[in-house]
């Protein structure tokens, strides 16, 4: 074996490149846990958004109650295949950032049946609600991030805390890929069941034809009296947040890069000086300063693809852990894998790379051999 | 087969100009043992390493075989010194993380079993240079110049650090194992210069007649 390769001067210098080692590893795995958490907390939240891949949400502007002939144009356009009379029913769901509203669909039992099966959501455990009650069933993902089980009562007459009006309760638990909750539109359109009524504002869920949901909301969004509620502003309530906390993230990750690559060049630096008597001893007997680089920069690409290894199963380790027991039994279903963070972290190795790199070619190229030996002779 | 041809080599120290090596012209014929010496600051490490093509002469050239030394660049030089030279310092120059085989292994990859035992440090072979004494260090480090069996040994004072036992041991060594190459050494202790072809003294970076 080649004495100067990089794994003999790697596994007789343990104790040396430790420190570097040690440094990158553990900012590669704050970079690993920190940026998935973010990003999968992001697309987490982004699968409440799927419903809406398949129906639009259509409010009146000005007035509680929606134009009637536009309900009949809506229903009348092409890529329609159904409007559903709806009202506004919510519940507090618990996040990692703290309460947010979560919207029911209000509806007949024969279209809460049709809605279900537009998002391939099926009833997991219960019942649901019956017309003409305030009986409501919610995702296992909601029913998880709030600690619920069947049988839980929510609304103000509940709890003062709440945003919801009323008494509702759980009767059902639903599951499916896309999270939703319904609850009964007869007892919401009614004042003598439900005191509130009068105050909701009127709202269609408007349901595309399969394949045919961006027809649907161009044609929406082009009506002048309505608001319209569609995937790209579900999207952008949910992007907004969580990509200015990411853009804050990656300005910090990326100043942890910069600093750690200084870091490492210096802490090369220092070795380099420390390993001075080899390079000149090296160059003295034969040894060109371009084949005494490649072997600095083995040395240091040796290092780095190990720190970045440690780093990256660490990091992956710890956020699996994060992930199983923390996020998922609180009806967060974080995805595991992110490309993103990954390659964030992989910007480390690389540019301390380059950094220890330039520092040793410099220090190289200044390297007089011949006055270093006669300095130690 | 090695020459040098007029060498001055110039230092520029505060205000001043000093003369380390002064016009020195050398004709050296394969085979011989050349001594340098002289005192502290009389130019004799200097000529050798303008010799070894360590330094650049200020003027004047040195050839080896016919090939001038300055008219290469740096990386042929570089190859052309591991071809056909080899060098012992003062220090033994080992490094640490390196067994003596692999240290001799830096100079290249011919067998140096044979050699560590006729240096009589074949009990070092897989040792480690912090765990052998320095008389030790000192003869792995003639192995290490000599291993290729290069045409021109370059010693500077490579006894200096060695005590007298060691020293005489390292000399034998050397001449032993050099096996007609050229060789120079410089140093200040003219005892170990016994059987030298030519003796050079110099003073103020001449060669004094």
């Amino acid at each position: 074996m080649d004495p100067l390769s990089p794994w003999t001067y790697g596994r007789r210098n343990v104790r040396k490149i430790l420190p570097t080692v040690i440094i990158l590893t553990f900012v590669v795995m704050l970079v690993i846990v920190i940026l998935s958490t973010l990003a999968g907390l992001r697309d987490s939240t982004l699968v409440y958004t799927r419903e809406f891949d398949e129906w639009t949400l259509v409010f009146p502007k000005r007035d509680t109650r929606l134009p009637r002939t536009l309900i009949q144009e809506i229903a009348a356009h092409p890529a329609t295949e159904r409007v559903i009379d709806s009202r506004n029913c919510f519940v507090r769901v618990k996040t990692l950032i703290g309460p947010m509203p979560f919207n029911l669909r209000a509806a007949r039992p024969e279209e809460i049946d049709y809605l279900l099966k537009r998002v391939n959501a099926r009833l997991k455990e219960g019942a649901l609600p019956r017309p003409g009650t305030s009986e409501v069933a919610l995702h296992e993902n909601i029913m998880k991030a709030n600690g619920w089980s069947i049988g839980r009562e929510f609304g103000i007459d509940v709890d003062e805390e709440d945003w919801m009006p009323g008494r509702f309760r759980v009767v059902g638990v639903l599951e499916g890929p896309t999270p939703i909750g319904v609850c009964s539109f007869d007892f919401l359109n009614n004042p003598l069941m439900y005191a509130f009524s009068a105050k909701l504002w009127e709202r269609v869920v408007a349901v595309a034809k399969p394949g045919r949901i961006g027809e649907l909301n161009a044609f929406l969004r082009s009506q002048k009296d309505v608001k319209v509620y569609d995937k790209t502003r579900a999207v952008d309530d949910v992007v907004q947040g969580f990509d200015r906390i990411i853009l804050v993230f990656r300005f910090i990750s990326i100043t942890l890069i910069v600093v750690v690559s200084f870091v490492v060049g210096l802490l090369n630096s220092i070795f380099f000086a420390q390993r001075i008597d080899e390079f000149a001893v090296l160059l003295a007997i034969g040894h060109t300063k371009r084949r005494l680089f490649r072997m600095v920069f083995g040395e240091t690409a040796l290092m780095m693809t190990l720190s970045w290894a440690l780093g990256l199963a660490l990091g992956l380790g710890l956020f699996a852990a994060f992930r199983g027991i923390v996020l998922l039994p609180r009806g967060i279903p974080i995805p595991f894998w992110h490309a993103g963070p990954l390659l964030v972290s992989l910007a480390l190795p690389v540019v301390a790379q380059v950094f220890a790199g330039m520092t040793v070619l410099g220090r190289l190229r200044r390297i007089d051999p011949v006055q270093i030996i006669e300095r130690r002779g | 087969m090695l020459l040098g041809h007029r060498l001055s080599l110039v230092y520029r120290d505060a205000a001043n100009d000093v003369r380390a090596v002064d016009g020195v012209s050398l004709d050296v014929r394969e085979g011989e043992f050349i001594g340098i010496l002289g005192p502290s600051g009389s130019g004799k490490s200097s000529l050798l390493y303008l010799l070894a093509g360590l330094k650049q002469p200020t003027s004047g050239d040195v050839s080896f075989a016919g090939q001038v030394l300055g008219g290469l660049t740096q990386d042929a030089l570089a190859e052309f010194r591991r071809k056909h030279f080899g060098f012992i310092f003062q220090n033994h120059f080992l490094i640490n993380h390196l067994t003596s085989r692999e240290n001799i292994a830096t100079a290249g990859d011919a067998d140096s079993a044979g050699l560590l035992e006729e240096l009589r440090v074949a009990h070092c072979r897989d040792k480690f240079p912090w765990q052998m004494s320095a008389g030790e260090k000192q003869r792995v480090a003639i192995a290490r110049a000599v291993v290729r069996q290069p045409k021109v040994i370059f010693a500077d004072e490579p006894t200096a650090s060695l005590d007298r036992p060691n020293a005489d041991l390292a000399v034998e060594c050397l001449r032993r194992v050099t096996r007609g190459g050229t060789l120079f050494v410089v140093t200040h202790d003219e005892s170990i210069l016994h059987g030298a072809t030519r003796v050079l003294r110099m003073k103020a970076g001449r060669i004094e007649d």
